[in-house]
């Protein structure tokens, strides 16, 4: 697989349990979510495919949703974690933390210093 | 700093093309992602200080190219199997295979309204018996001491010193006396069979429907 389609398919396996986990602490709406993900840098490459990812995992029910109103314009989404989407973050922080530690064990301290 | 006609005109050209991208999606999705982006564009747009159009044109660039967020939505629509139909025994089959046997009619109402039984299925929970133990007890009855008990007479002739001239008998009564026995059995058995047919059909219909929960999802 070239390295560039490497980088995709990695970013599509972790990018919703990261929306999920950036939804831990408080519920928040979907421009909010892209800002996190733009600091965080590289994740989300066109911002808008964020919305179909949460309209998905609102389908599945890890996410459920509140309309707020704004300071201004028209009123706002809110995502918030359901129990489900909470399980879901637990169990992916398990997986990836064994993942991650396999990974480092084989690379060692030769990986991309 | 670029005049706000021709901003606007750049905005919903981007909305226009990113709906007509997201042709063939289901309408709740399809206006669920469209309403998230016209709201995340204006919020975008209401930060910028100086609207030019490059800052504009950068906006609409980051939000993606609408194939590329359709082609998303396409992937994100396939996957989940989570909305489909579940083959569960809920309260509707409940309802239905208590109902069918004590209230007739409401219970095969249910019985056509729920996906868990066929045709055969149905047909068998209307008609075995008509009308369940409604119909067992309240018509029943007037059945067998109306129209339908055995019927027959004996006529006995005889002359004024008691002597029998004549003995004949007609309908139920003329048979011989074992087939008498016989017919009346039959109708204490078939009496029986009633009163425990709603019973079973009830037993059948449950079988059928813990059959059809079992079975993958199609």
């Amino acid at each position: 697989m070239p390295i560039e389609g490497l980088a995709t398919q990695l970013r599509k396996g972790v990018i919703e349990y990261c929306v999920l986990a950036m939804l831990r602490d408080s519920p928040r709406y979907g421009g909010e979510l892209v800002q996190m993900l733009r600091n965080q840098g590289g994740l989300l490459t066109s911002e808008g495919t964020i919305y179909p990812l949460l309209s998905r995992m609102r389908a599945e029910d890890l996410v459920d949703t509140e309309w707020r109103e704004a300071p201004a314009g028209s009123p706002r989404r809110y995502y918030r974690l359901t129990k489900a989407g909470q399980r879901a973050v637990v169990e992916f922080q398990r997986e990836w933390v064994r993942f991650r530690v396999t990974v480092d064990g084989i690379f060692g301290d030769r990986g991309g210093r | 700093m670029m005049s706000a006609p021709h901003a606007d005109q750049l905005v919903s050209d981007y909305l226009g093309r990113l709906d007509s991208a997201l042709a063939g999606l289901p309408k709740a999705r399809r206006e669920e992602i469209l309403d998230e982006i016209t709201n995340h564009i204006a919020e975008e747009r209401s930060r910028l200080h100086d609207e030019s159009d490059a800052d504009l044109r950068n906006l609409l660039d980051r939000v993606g190219d609408p194939g590329e967020v359709a082609g998303a939505a396409r992937d994100e629509t396939v996957e989940p199997q989570v909305q489909r139909p579940s083959r569960r025994i809920g309260p509707v089959e409940v309802l239905a295979l208590v109902l069918t046997p004590l209230f007739w009619p409401a219970g095969v109402i249910l019985l056509w309204l729920s996906p868990a039984w066929n045709l055969r299925d149905r047909l068998i929970g209307t008609l075995l018996p008509p009308g369940g133990y409604i119909f067992i007890f309240f018509f029943l009855p007037l059945i067998l001491f109306g129209g339908l008990q055995p019927s027959g007479s004996c006529m006995t002739v005889s002359d004024s010193q008691g002597n029998v001239i004549q003995h004949s008998c007609t309908g139920f009564e003329a048979l011989p006396g074992w087939q008498q026995d016989l017919l009346q059995a039959a109708g204490i058995g078939m009496f029986l069979l009633l009163l425990v047919l709603p019973v079973l059909t009830a037993i059948y219909l449950t079988y059928r429907a813990r059959k059809w929960s079992s079975e993958p999802v199609g």
